[in-house]
C-alpha cells in the first residue's frame, strides 16, 4: 500500500499546472499506484485558508477512500490577523471530520512560528491530536518562498509533545539530520529531498519510523517522489514504513 | 480500499508502462539504439566519488550507460589536474565515460583556450563545462558576457564541443546569440539556484535553435518536461543526473513520469546527446 503524505490541489499562483482538478489528481494517483493521499487546497496558501480547508474537506467527503484531507491556517490577510479563539474553534471541528494533519506555511500565510498569534493554536492542535506537518518549502522550486529550519527546529525544542514533520527540505538536510538527533519529535517528509541516498541515510541513522513518504503530488511528477523511496537501500520493511505504515500511525484519525 | 503492494517490479512496471526505458548498461551507441545517456555528472576531488569506479557503479544501478562527466578539480581550482583526472576516468571507462574539459575561470589567460584545444583534440574530450562560474559582468537587465569568456565559448564551437552551462537563461540567450555556431546546452533548464525559472529557460530556447534544455535539478515540478518538448520539440530536451550529487532516480523518474511518447523519451535519453557528441559504436 501506498499512502503519499503530501499532496496538493487547484491552481498555482505562479504557472499554468497540468492538474488542477479531482479527476485529474485521482488519475494520476491511479498511474503512480498511489493508494490514498493527504492533500490539502492551494487555495489555503494563497488566498483563504478557510476557504481551502473546506475544499480540502469536501474533496475527502467526495473521495473518502482515496483522499484525506489537510488542513492549513494564516493571518487573514496582511494587515489583520485571524483571532486565535476561532482559529482554535475551526481546529476542533476539523478534528470532528476526523483531520489530523495540519500544514503550515508561514512562509506564504504571514506569520512567524515565533509569534504569539502561534502559540495558542498550537497548543490547541496538540491537544486534539494533530500532526505538524512544517513546510521548508511547499515545492522543489528553487523560486520558492524558504522557511528556515532553525525555525521548525527552536519550535519543535518549544513543543516536545508536539510530533512535527519538517516538509519540503533538501539541501538543509544536513540541518534536520543534526536536529533530529537532538529533538526525537521530528520526521522528515520525502517530497523534496533530491540528493542522493538520502532516504537510505535517514532511514539508517533516525530509523524508517522517522522517514515518511509525500511526493507533492499534483504539482509535482509523482514518480519521483516514489523513486527515491522504491530505489533507496532499505529493507522491504523499513519501505512498507515510510510509504504507508507511518502515514497510518500519524495521519490517520481513530 | 485498495491495497497494492508496490514491490520493485511493479515500479518497473509502472515506469515501463509510463514508456521510460531505464535499461540496464551496454548496447550500442549508433543513433537510434536504445540508450541512457547522462549528460550531467561530476568526478569529485576526493571522496568516494573521485574515484570513476563509485559513479559507474551509480550508474549500473540506475540503467544509465554512458556518463558526460567533467572534474570538479578542474572548475573549481586546478584546470590540468582536474582534466587529467578526468583524462585517466576515459581510459578506465571508455565505453562509460565521456570526457568533459572544464576550467575555473576565463581570466587566465591564454592557458585556458590552449587547455581547451589539448583535451579535445589530444585527450578526445567531447564537451565543455559545466560552466558554473558566472559569465556575466553585472546584474543588468541586459547581461554581458565578457570578452573571456566569449574566446571561452568560441573555441568549443569551433572544435564541435557542446556546452554545458549552468547559467541563468537570460545570460545564455546572450551567449547563444553571440556564438551561433555553438552548441549551448542549459544545465537545470533555467531551474538552477534562485531561479526556478524553467519557463524563462524554455523562452531562451524557443528564440535560440542552438540551445538545449538539460533536465536535471531538484525541480520536479509536474508538467515542465512536457512544456518543454511541446515548446522546442523533444530533440533539444537533454536528460542529466548532476551525479554524484543528486538522487539519479528521480532524474530518470522525472523523464519516466513525464506524459510524451516513446520517441520523445528516447531521445531524451540518450539520441539527443549521442548525436550531440556524434558518437558511434565504433567512437566509444
Amino acid at each position: 500500500m501506498i499512502v503519499d503524505s503530501l499532496g496538493y490541489f487547484g491552481s498555482w499562483p505562479y504557472w499554468k499546472v497540468p492538474i488542477e482538478d479531482a479527476s485529474g489528481l485521482l488519475a494520476l494517483m491511479d498511474e503512480s499506484h498511489i493508494d490514498q493521499l493527504f492533500a490539502c487546497s492551494t487555495r489555503g496558501l494563497f488566498e483563504s485558508w478557510e476557504r481551502g480547508n473546506a475544499e480540502a474537506i469536501g474533496l475527502a467527503a467526495k473521495h473518502p477512500q482515496r483522499i484525506r484531507a489537510a488542513v492549513t491556517f494564516g493571518a487573514e490577510s496582511r494587515t489583520e490577523t485571524v483571532p486565535t479563539d476561532r482559529v482554535c474553534r475551526l481546529l476542533e471541528d476539523y478534528n470532528k471530520e476526523g483531520v489530523r494533519a495540519l500544514r503550515l506555511f508561514p512562509q506564504h500565510q504571514g506569520y512567524s512560528l515565533d509569534s504569539a498569534y502561534v502559540d495558542p493554536v498550537l497548543a490547541q492542535a496538540i491537544r486534539l491530536g494533530f500532526v505538524l506537518m512544517i513546510h521548508v518549502r511547499s515545492i522543489m522550486n528553487w523560486g520558492m518562498p524558504v522557511l528556515p529550519v532553525s525555525h521548525i527546529v527552536s519550535l519543535a525544542a518549544r513543543l516536545s509533545g508536539a510530533t512535527i514533520l519538517v516538509c519540503g527540505a533538501n539541501g538543509e538536510w544536513p540541518e534536520v539530520a543534526s536536529a533530529m538527533k537532538r529533538l526525537p519529535n521530528l520526521i522528515i517528509e520525502t517530497s523534496c529531498l533530491q540528493y542522493l541516498e538520502r532516504v537510505a541515510f535517514f532511514t539508517r541513522e533516525f530509523s524508517s519510523q522517522r522517514v515518511i513518504y509525500g511526493s507533492g503530488i499534483a504539482l509535482q511528477y509523482p514518480l519521483c517522489g516514489l523513486a527515491k523511496v522504491m530505489k533507496a537501500k532499505i529493507t522491504p520493511s523499513e519501505r512498507e514504513n515510510i510509504l504507508a505504515g507511518n502515514a497510518q500511525r500519524l495521519l490517520f484519525g481513530s | 480500499m485498495r491495497h497494492t503492494s508496490l514491490n520493485r517490479r511493479q515500479f518497473l512496471g509502472i515506469a515501463a508502462a509510463s514508456g521510460c526505458v531505464l535499461n540496464s548498461f551496454g548496447g550500442s551507441l549508433a543513433p537510434g539504439a536504445d540508450v541512457v545517456i547522462d549528460a550531467h555528472v561530476h568526478l569529485e576531488h576526493s571522496g568516494r566519488y573521485a574515484d570513476p569506479a563509485a559513479l559507474v557503479q551509480l550508474a549500473d544501478e540506475a540503467g544509465i550507460d554512458v556518463l558526460c562527466c567533467s572534474a570538479v578539480a578542474a572548475s573549481a581550482y586546478d584546470m590540468r589536474r582536474g582534466n587529467q583526472q578526468m583524462v585517466d576516468a576515459v581510459r578506465r571507462y571508455p565505453n562509460r565515460i565521456i570526457g568533459f574539459v572544464n576550467i575555473p575561470s576565463a581570466d587566465l589567460g591564454r592557458a585556458v583556450l590552449d587547455e581547451i584545444e589539448e583535451r579535445a583534440l589530444r585527450d578526445g574530450f567531447r564537451g565543455l563545462g559545466e560552466i558554473k562560474t558566472p559569465v556575466s559582468l553585472y546584474e543588468g537587465f541586459v547581461p554581458a558576457v565578457s570578452r573571456s569568456w566569449l574566446a571561452v565559448f568560441r573555441k568549443a564551437a569551433a572544435l564541435k564541443l557542446p556546452m554545458l552551462l549552468h547559467q541563468r537563461p537570460e545570460v545564455v540567450r546572450r551567449i547563444a546569440e553571440q556564438v551561433p555556431e555553438g552548441t549551448v546546452i542549459m544545465a537545470h533548464m533555467g531551474n538552477g539556484d534562485l531561479e526556478g525559472n524553467w519557463r524563462l529557460a524554455i523562452e531562451v530556447a524557443e528564440r535560440c535553435p542552438n540551445v538545449y534544455l538539460e533536465t536535471c535539478g531538484s525541480t520536479v515540478d509536474l508538467g515542465y518536461i512536457e512544456a518543454a518538448c511541446a515548446a522546442v520539440g523533444a530533440e533539444r530536451v537533454i536528460f542529466g543526473t548532476d551525479l554524484p550529487l543528486l538522487d539519479p532516480h528521480v532524474q530518470l523518474a522525472k523523464i519516466a513520469g513525464a506524459r510524451i511518447d516513446e520517441q520523445a523519451r528516447k531521445r531524451i535519453l540518450g539520441k539527443n546527446m549521442a548525436r550531440l557528441l556524434r558518437l558511434t559504436e565504433r567512437a566509444v
